[in-house]
């Protein structure tokens, strides 16, 4: 009896996964499940994960902030850049969580999980598609802060590092 | 024509509204065009759009450039630089 074969197209699509969330994400949770997606044709499992941090941009302490986006368009974006990091980089799975509402300080605010057969392809891949979620991807950050005079809110401006083709 | 128009982040803040429903000119065609016209119908706009840096646009949920055309009947969202991640 022959091995059993499993086409790359049909492959690629169970294992493509886009998950824009209001509740916590439990990112060990999120590699270990996109890591079982393709287990056999991994060789690499690479993972960005962004978190809210107490500094806000300005300096001063934040204790949570809040993800706007873009309801109709958001889901549209992540997985047109999931299918082409996909494409570019011939990955046997990748998964990316967003977070949107408010966010508690210490919390995930998004999972990115790449699997390959190589560590390069997993690597490049995770890189680019943070890249390409900070270029495209409408969500915009909020900063909510309540020390002393820097009470209030402040609404996140790109870094110039969050445009690396434009620089 | 008729478009709706979508405001985001700071902007919708600003404007104190997340959308409307404007008759745009003849001659408004393009999204800076749609721009130009919005400061100059009240300054509010003006001074929503100033709180950016720049002001992003989309059309039927797909980015868009300074000079993609509007359709008739098209839903344009305006919003900051994403920051999103």
């Amino acid at each position: 009896m022959p091995p059993r074969s499993f086409p790359l197209s049909r492959l690629v699509d169970m294992t493509v996964q886009v998950v824009i969330q209001t509740e916590p994400i439990d990112a060990a949770a999120l590699i270990a499940k996109a890591t079982q997606s393709a287990a056999p044709h991994n060789g690499a499992i690479a993972s960005f994960i962004g978190v809210a941090r107490e500094q806000g941009q300005t300096g001063h302490t934040i204790h949570a902030i809040t993800l706007e986006h873009y309801p109709a368009m958001t889901q549209h974006e992540l997985e047109t850049i999931a299918h082409n990091a996909q494409k570019q980089w011939q990955l046997s799975a990748i998964h990316i969580h967003h977070r949107i509402g408010t966010i508690a300080v210490g919390d995930v605010i998004v999972v990115v999980v790449t699997c390959s057969p190589h560590r390069s392809q997993a690597f490049d891949a995770a890189r680019s598609v943070m890249d390409w979620l900070k270029q495209d991807a409408p969500f915009w950050k909020c900063e909510h802060s309540n020390s002393g005079t820097d009470s209030g809110t402040h609404w996140v401006t790109p870094h110039r590092s969050d445009y690396p083709h434009n620089s | 024509m008729t478009v709706t128009i979508l405001y985001f982040a700071q902007i919708k803040e600003a404007l104190g509204m997340a959308q409307e429903v404007v008759r745009l000119p003849d001659d408004i065609r393009e999204v800076h065009q749609l721009l130009t016209w919005l400061e100059q119908s009240h300054d509010r706009y003006a001074d929503a759009f100033a709180r950016c840096s720049c002001v992003r646009a989309a059309i039927n949920e797909r980015h868009a450039e300074a000079d993609s055309v509007i359709p008739p009947d098209a839903t344009v969202a305006l919003f900051p630089p994403v920051t999103g991640g």
